[in-house]
């Protein structure tokens, strides 16, 4: 597996015959780039605007800690949307959580001390990382704003 | 040459780029002289794998088909569990990983033909890399089966049983430079492959830019999406950058987004964003050429016949710089920029949208690309070589 690139197998251009090179694309994006670096350091970028789009565009990063849904309940709130025979339903509802509840409440249980002891872990490392970083010499200031768009 | 395609699902109607991809191959093959057949299962539907068509011999598009029906039932409470801790990136033990590969459309019936097969044919080709039809099937003959796997930095490509697949195999066929780098990066110790690539068809006649503009009304920069408009292949991202490129630079750009199914956006994205729907290659073409560029900021491509189709009509692209095999074809090509996130993507539209020139010159830099390196014909002059050199004919009577 030597090679780099699909060979040139049909329509290149006949021996002799000219082209314009292709674009420096790698410089272009070298410079548009720094030129990116260079207007977020300056503050020219409308900061506030960018963070509220982030947040409106990918709703699923980081909004809730992760302690706001550890407690797992196994009682779900009970309603039916049918109109006639929505009590009757409600009430079958009841009773099957009712009848399982020996069952499902342990497991709830279980889940949620697992939850919380991998939690309290993560954040005992959290605390293990900022301290590591603490002892660090800082870093030259770079004015990159990390933020991850995957 | 006598050739077997292995594919989990093969039917008019059924969509993706790994079954349009493997529909053009085995067409053009058969068109060249080669006896193709293709062994498939009788499902359709990717998420159920229910058994929609009959089993036994068909023909789709002139390609002779064997369908084999899938024998295992999709167990939709163990793939849930195993795609919700997937999905939150935790690796999950080999034995679940197998579980969940089995759920993929596994078809007993279908081991048996392969093995049938196998002695009949000069290959087995096995296309795309993470459904049963290829993880169990190529396991069934690796001595005699190549894979394509077209694959790219995912969860699954982490598999054990994926990468033992892939390493049994008898020789890889990659799509892409850029797919091979990810699978060497992320399986060590595969076996030989050659690089194949992908045919694009150029569009006949010159395709007139300022027709679809016009009909649909579009001014100033225009910048297109096409394709499943999706978180997984960050086209929020893209709509992001449109509204903060109107509502922050205060420069009128519109996207023109081309896809199955409604983009669901926040209601500050709506007026900049032309949502076209469904439309057939000559619209998506047209858009294309009468867009300032392509806009594809999907990090998970093993090739990316979008980016391509962009290129056919000489108008430059906008790819991820995540995005390996992407961003290696626009380095190899000179015909488009990465990006990393909001404030370089705003850039690099407004940059091509200010230079006229520049644009042209990326555009016919791609354009030249697809014509030399992903036609059809040099397509299936590599197919061939690479079939002969990693699995020498054997000199089969034609049956």
């Amino acid at each position: 597996m030597s090679e780099q690139a699909l060979p040139r197998t049909d329509g290149a251009p006949p021996a002799g015959d000219t082209e314009p090179p292709p674009p420096d694309v790698e410089a272009i994006v070298g410079e548009l780039q720094t030129e990116v670096l260079r207007k977020r350091a300056a503050g020219a970028y409308p900061a506030d605007l960018l963070e509220r789009l982030h947040t409106e565009f990918h709703p699923d990063e980081g909004l809730e800690p992760p302690e706001v849904r550890v407690l797992v309940e196994s009682a779900r709130p009970l309603r039916s949307d049918r109109p006639v025979v929505g009590g009757t339903i409600v009430f079958g509802k009841r009773v099957v959580r009712r009848l399982l509840a020996w069952y499902v409440a342990p497991i709830a249980q279980d889940q949620t001390r697992f939850n919380l002891a991998i939690l309290r872990e993560l954040r005992a490392l959290e605390e293990r990382v900022a301290r590591l970083e603490e002892r660090r010499p800082p870093e030259p200031e770079k004015g990159t704003r990390p933020r991850a768009h995957r | 040459m006598r050739l077997a395609f292995v594919l989990p699902r093969f039917a008019p109607g059924v969509l993706g780029g790994a079954e349009y991809h493997a529909r053009q191959l085995a067409g053009r093959l058969i068109g060249r002289g080669h006896d193709v057949t293709v062994l498939t299962t009788c499902a359709i539907d990717h998420y159920t794998w229910k058994n929609a068509l009959a089993p036994g011999p068909d023909v789709v598009d002139g390609i002779p088909v064997r369908r084999y029906p899938v024998t295992v039932i999709r167990d939709r409470s163990l793939v849930a569990r195993l795609q919700t801790a997937i999905d939150a990136g935790f690796t999950i033990p080999a034995a679940h990983q197998e579980e969940w590969v089995r759920n993929t459309g596994h078809s007993a019936p279908l081991l048996d033909a392969i093995a049938d097969t196998a002695d009949r044919v000069d290959a087995l080709v096995f296309s795309p890399y993470l459904f049963a039809s290829t993880v169990l099937g190529a396991r069934v003959r690796p001595d005699r089966s190549l894979i394509q796997p077209l694959l790219h930095d995912e969860a699954y490509a982490r598999f054990a049983c994926v990468q033992a697949a892939l390493r049994g195999a008898a020789g890889l066929l990659w799509i892409s430079s850029g797919e091979r780098e990810v699978a060497e990066r992320l399986i060590p110790g595969l076996p030989p492959g050659r690089l194949v690539g992908a045919g694009i068809d150029l569009p006949a006649a010159p395709v007139d830019p300022k027709v679809e503009r016009h009909r649909l009304g579009l001014e100033g920069t225009v910048v297109s999406y096409a394709g499943r408009r999706e978180g997984a292949k960050n086209f929020p991202l893209v709509a992001e950058a449109v509204t903060a490129a109107n509502l922050g630079w205060g420069r009128q750009v519109t996207l023109a987004a081309m896809g199955a199914g409604p983009a669901v956006l926040p209601p500050q994205a709506r007026p900049f964003v032309r949502d076209l729907g469904r439309v057939d290659d000559a619209v998506k073409l047209g858009v294309f050429a009468g867009s300032t560029a392509v806009v594809n900021l999907s990090v998970v491509e093993s090739f990316s016949y979008v980016v391509m189709e962009a290129w056919s009509v000489g108008t430059p692209v906008i790819v991820h710089a995540d995005c390996e095999v992407t961003r290696r074809h626009c380095r190899e090509s000179g015909g488009g920029l990465w990006v990393r996130d909001v404030e370089e993507a705003v850039e690099a539209m407004l940059l091509l949208g200010g230079h006229p020139s520049l644009r042209a010159r990326l555009g016919a830099a791609g354009r030249r690309h697809v014509k030399r390196q992903m036609s059809w014909e040099a397509t299936l002059d590599r197919f061939e070589s690479a079939v002969a050199e990693l699995l020498p004919p054997r000199g089969l009577a034609r049956a």
